[in-house]
């Protein structure tokens, strides 16, 4: 019982604090392949915590539903590292909450209450950029939805840590099913976290997608949702990783759990190289150019739906 | 059944009819069985309703007694034991309706229209009930041999609930969208409850029929998609909330087409408690949301003048994250389900007609989407945007309900009585957990939103003791330091899509800046009845008559003559 | 997108980026590479007509010179690239700063320069200093530029905006005291970078400090 509550904690604090981690790597990489020398990797952890001691200045339209959401946004996250096998490989507690379909739910919450609590603040560029999110949310939620069933049709059952063991099989793991998912996932990761080639996140206000949504936010309520998209990324990522493309190597155990979160950053490292390789080789697309890349990741992962079922009878 | 009230006093009219609906309440939590729960939702819904009708009711005189004789008809319809009952109880739940449209505006179309299409689904009701009266000889609900009253019945009600491809002429959003707030909310929530019910009535007594269950989930589908699409894209207040009926109708059709398909038993049973949890998330909702329509003046969703109020903001966020589908409220719960039910189904066929299922799963996820975004709309323009704060009892009433769906969520448990699981070791005691299984002992995936809301709201308050309260500044919203003088408007919100999804929704470019969609099955059936109707006027020069009111009435008793002489023959 | 420019474009800019390798100067740890020598103090002596008072009696006012030259060769410049002056500096700021430019008034050139710190050689972004869009994010305000009549509202908005604790920093002679064709920015400010246009070292070297680095 006492190991089962160790191995919670460990994944649950080792989203919370390793996770901004990443993005400082992979904007640290950006920087050198710029030629510059960059910023430090702990730049997340910097601006976290100078933000947590500014002030908060709200507009006058919004109320206190404005200030506090963000609150309930970030312990969403913390819920679905509960659920997903984003550190341990085997189930610990409080995971029953909900399987993978439901984990998708809550990421829909999260984005729900964000675009909402965005719009309290009345200003005309979170309309906008909340606008632009709603419309690719439908083909973005789909997908998330579709890619957790195809695994699931595989194997019977919506249990993500059933599916984690699964894909660590040779023949499933390079059938052909499989492979769509795969791709269809990464496509949706990188829409979901904001990078290049949907979104950039530069100086220009006017293109911003997800940036719009903590356009007016300041201080302690913005360091939340800088860290709760910090930790999105590195939830979607990690079930990318476990998942789909690299399953193997978790250990079990409390000790197995501390190195499983090393192990998880050596993966991670794979992930954002491929990840840098695109961001510095493509340009952003146009906003309505964004629709046609969701919807190939949407079919992709429709058409690895029914190849599982019907070809595998 | 003394529903029968005294109506001539607005208010006091209303009270008792509150009072009767809690004991219709009552009534149907004694009653047991799966129709149970139908009486406890449309009770819930009335008893909202005429609460809030007692504060919004400004309408004069005519407004109070139609709306009681409309839920009048609507409990004889679902009380009934005999096909004549059911068939009055329909015609009086109908008839008052039509009136409250029509008087609303003093416009004769909408209320035409919602005529039309219901005297429509009335003849094919009754066409089916004669034939089930010719086969099992009895006047009485009892189980049947054949299957084609079923088939004709379903689709009457399907009109009746507004689907696709019949939901396209917008007859319903225009029928419900013009009427006033408090009747809109009947209609839409009980009045659609109430053809589901029937055909959920007749299914149980019908032998099974896969090929049927497939159009209805292929076509539940769809009307799911096309529903949440033109609610994302309406401009209307009520519009919005009546495809967004649509679309939860369609949620419903799929899952009745899921219990027809009867792929193992454990799925069937499944599948009923989907109908259930889904008719219970949509009603009350679906009531909460057109309060909060009564609530705002103006129609147009870009110019409204609304009240602000942080009460009703957190109720009409309550009610918008439950129709969206979203966790812990109940709405989630009922799309978490069906999704799981249309999946789990593919995964037991493993053929090519799994591929329906698959495709509607994947469809609905995309119609999820869309409801998502048009609640986000809704909600934002008539709450959160901007406004003036206020207070109003009318607010109070829908925030009740907004916590009333939250605390739905958690107690959707005994909704799905036989699905109930528990893992202890892992921190989760024996019955918070429900299951969805496809053959007994085999699981497929659970969910728990008790637990889910009470981790949400420990962690929400961790968090705030670990950070502490943020000190706060109000100033003016930054608008790139210029005064704003235009606004983002409910219209611009959805021009993405519109935009987008030009080719479906032929979108096009009048003059400057003016966009229009229509849709193309509207001009498919235009095209039809256009052709219909001019020659049928060419049949008139025989018929010495001028009014197309007639030719309705024609219609109808030709039609109630063929049946006739099909029975007889 | 066609075919042709992907095959043509991919990963191009990405190999082009490790080929060069990084090109990012040393400064401050170093002496700067190439100064501009007249962006710079100045020294000398004699009477001159400086068209906006910025020499009186063999002193130069940094605050109020903009380069035009018409004292050479009685004034020359020294190469110092150090005429800023920082009143007042946070430190909470020393791993973290974020700026949001604003320019209410300028000829353009204090923007070039000011951009040019996160090039690769100069590259600010090593220090923690960021560009902002929105001062609700930003630490500190720059202001370039004369005062002018439309942006006086846009900029108190600004300023209202930005949450505490904040800095202000006037970039330029106009800021600071209207150069040669106006009036200086009506926020006192913090942090003055004189110049005409500043030096790029100047400027970061004052960022540098304002943020609470020593270096």
């Amino acid at each position: 019982m006492i190991s089962v509550f160790l191995e919670t904690i460990i994944q649950a604090i080792g989203v919370i604090l390793v996770s901004p981690l990443y993005s400082g790597i992979l904007d640290k990489w950006k920087a050198n392949v710029a030629s510059r020398k960059g910023q430090s990797i702990f730049q997340p952890y910097f601006d976290i915590f100078k933000l947590l001691k500014k002030e908060t200045t709200v507009s006058s339209n919004a109320s206190s539903i404005f200030i506090y959401t963000p609150y309930v946004v970030f312990s969403t996250y913390i819920v679905i590292s509960l659920v997903i096998p984003v550190v341990y490989p085997e189930p610990i507690l409080l995971t029953p909450t909900v399987d993978f379909l439901g984990g998708a739910l809550l990421f829909s919450l999260a984005g729900f209450l964000k675009i909402i609590e965005a719009m309290e603040s009345g200003s005309n560029f979170v309309a906008l950029g909340s606008a632009r999110a709603t419309s690719f949310s439908f083909l973005g939620e789909s997908t998330l939805i579709t890619v957790f069933f195809a695994v699931a049709l595989i194997t019977g059952t919506n249990n993500p840590y059933i599916e984690h063991e699964f894909a660590q099989i040779p023949q499933y793991y390079l059938a052909l099913d499989h492979i769509l998912a795969t791709v269809a996932f990464f496509m949706l990761w990188l829409f979901e976290t904001g990078k290049l080639p949907v979104e950039s996140s530069g100086l220009a206000e006017l293109g911003m997608i997800d940036d719009a949504l903590i356009y007016e936010y300041s201080g302690k309520p913005l360091a939340l949702l800088k860290w709760g998209g910090y930790m999105k990324q590195y939830l979607l990522g990690s079930v990318l990783l476990n998942v789909f493309l690299l399953p193997w190597g978790m250990q079990l155990g409390v000790l197995g759990a501390m190195e499983d979160i090393g192990i998880m950053f050596i993966k991670w490292l794979f992930l954002l190289f491929i990840a840098l390789v695109i961001d510095t080789s493509l340009a952003k697309l146009r906003l309505f150019k964004v629709q046609d890349f969701l919807a190939v990741a949407f079919v992709l992962s429709i058409t690895s739906l029914l190849l599982s079922v019907i070809q595998n009878a | 059944m003394s529903i029968f009230l005294s109506i001539f006093k607005k208010k006091i009219g209303y009270a008792l009819s509150a009072i009767t609906s809690i004991i219709f309440v009552y009534y149907g939590i004694t009653i047991g069985n799966i129709y149970g729960y139908f009486f406890i939702i449309s009770g819930l819904v009335w008893l909202f309703s005429s609460i809030f009708s007692i504060f919004y009711d400004t309408y004069g005189k005519w407004l109070s007694p139609l709306f009681i004789t409309s839920i009048l008809g609507m409990a004889i319809a679902l009380t009934a034991r005999t096909y004549i009952e059911f068939l009055a109880g329909w015609e009086i739940m109908t008839i008052p309706a039509y009136a409250i449209i029509g008087l609303n505006r003093k416009l004769d179309s909408p209320a035409f229209i919602f005529m039309g299409f219901g005297e429509l689904s009335t003849i094919l009701i009754f066409a089916g009930f004669i034939y089930a009266y010719t086969t099992s000889n009895s006047f009485y609900f009892t189980a049947l041999d054949t299957y084609i009253p079923l088939i004709v019945i379903t689709f009457g009600f399907m009109i009746k609930m507004g689907i696709f491809p019949f939901l396209v002429t917008e007859w319903l959003p225009i029928a419900h969208g013009n009427s006033p707030a408090n009747a809109s909310a009947i209609l839409s929530a009980t009045m659609t409850l109430v053809a589901a019910y029937g055909i959920v009535k007749m299914m149980l007594l019908s032998p099974d029929i896969p090929i049927l269950g497939y159009i209805l989930m292929g076509i539940g589908g769809f009307s799911i998609f096309f529903g949440a699409l033109y609610a994302y894209i309406s401009e209307h207040v009520k519009g919005l909330l009546a495809f967004s009926t649509i679309e939860n109708n369609g949620a419903i059709l799929s899952a009745i087409g899921v219990y027809m398909t009867y792929p193992t038993k454990t799925i069937a049973e499944f599948a009923l408690d989907v109908i259930v949890t889904f008719a219970f998330a949509h009603s009350i909702a679906k009531t909460g949301l057109f309060m909060i329509s009564g609530t705002v003046e103006g129609e147009a969703l870009s110019k409204l003048k609304i009240i602000r109020n942080k009460l009703g903001e957190i109720g009409g966020i309550l009610l918008a994250s439950s129709m969206s589908g979203l966790l812990p409220n109940i709405g989630g719960v009922a799309t978490w389900s069906l999704l799981e039910s249309l999946f789990m189904e593919a995964y037991i066929l493993h053929s090519t007609l799994s591929s329906i299922s698959i495709i509607t799963g994947s469809v609905i996820a995309m119609g999820e989407g869309f409801a998502s975004a048009a609640m986000i709309k809704f909600i934002s323009y008539t709450q959160v945007f901007k406004g003036i704060t206020g207070k109003s009892a009318k607010i109070t009433i829908f925030s009740i309900i907004g916590f009333v769906i939250l605390i739905l969520g958690s107690l959707s448990y005994l909704l799905f009585r036989n699905f109930i699981y528990g893992v202890p070791s892992l921190g989760i005691p024996n019955g918070f957990i429900i299951i969805s299984e496809y053959s007994s002992g085999k699981i497929f995936g659970d969910i728990s939103p008790f637990y889910v809301l009470i981790l949400i709201v420990v962690f929400s308050l961790l968090t705030l003791g670990i950070f502490g309260k943020p000190k706060v500044r109000k100033t003016n919203t930054w608008n790139n330091g210029i005064k704003p003088r235009e606004e983002y408007t409910a219209f611009a919100f959805a021009n993405n899509i519109r935009l987008m999804l030009s080719k479906l929704l032929r979108t096009e470019i009048k003059g400057d800046s003016l966009e229009t969609s229509t849709d193309i099955f509207w001009k498919v059936m235009y095209y039809i009845a256009k052709k219909y109707v001019s020659f049928s006027r060419r049949l008139a020069r025989s018929y010495m008559n001028s009014s197309i009111s007639w030719y309705i009435i024609y219609m109808i008793l030709a039609f109630i003559l063929i049946t006739i002489l099909v029975v007889i023959l | 997108m066609d075919i042709g420019s992907w095959g043509e474009i991919y990963m191009n800019w990405f190999l082009k980026g490790l080929k060069k390798g990084i090109k990012t100067e040393k400064f401050p740890k170093t002496n700067p590479i190439d100064i501009a020598p007249w962006s710079t103090e100045l020294n000398g002596s004699g009477n001159v007509n400086c068209p906006t008072k910025a020499i009186d009696n063999g002193s130069w006012n940094s605050e109020r010179c903009i380069y035009c030259r018409r004292c050479y060769p009685l004034y020359s410049p020294t190469g110092n690239i150090d005429i800023f002056k920082v009143n007042k500096k946070n430190n909470i700021f020393r791993r973290s700063f974020y700026v949001y430019p604003i320019d209410i008034g300028t000829c353009g050139g204090c923007n070039l320069e000011l951009k040019l710190i996160s090039s690769p050689q100069y590259d600010m972004t090593r220090f923690g200093i960021f560009f902002t869009n929105t001062p609700r994010h930003a630490d500190a305000l720059i202001i370039m530029g004369i005062m002018t009549e439309g942006m006086k509202e846009p900029l108190l908005n600004a300023y209202e905006a930005m949450p505490e604790p904040k800095l202000i920093i006037a970039l330029g002679v106009c800021a600071i005291s209207g150069g040669i064709l106006g009036t200086g920015s009506q926020i006192k400010p913090d942090v003055i970078i004189p110049g005409c246009p500043p030096n790029p070292y100047t400027i970061l070297k004052a960022l540098i400090e304002a943020k609470g680095d020593k270096e």
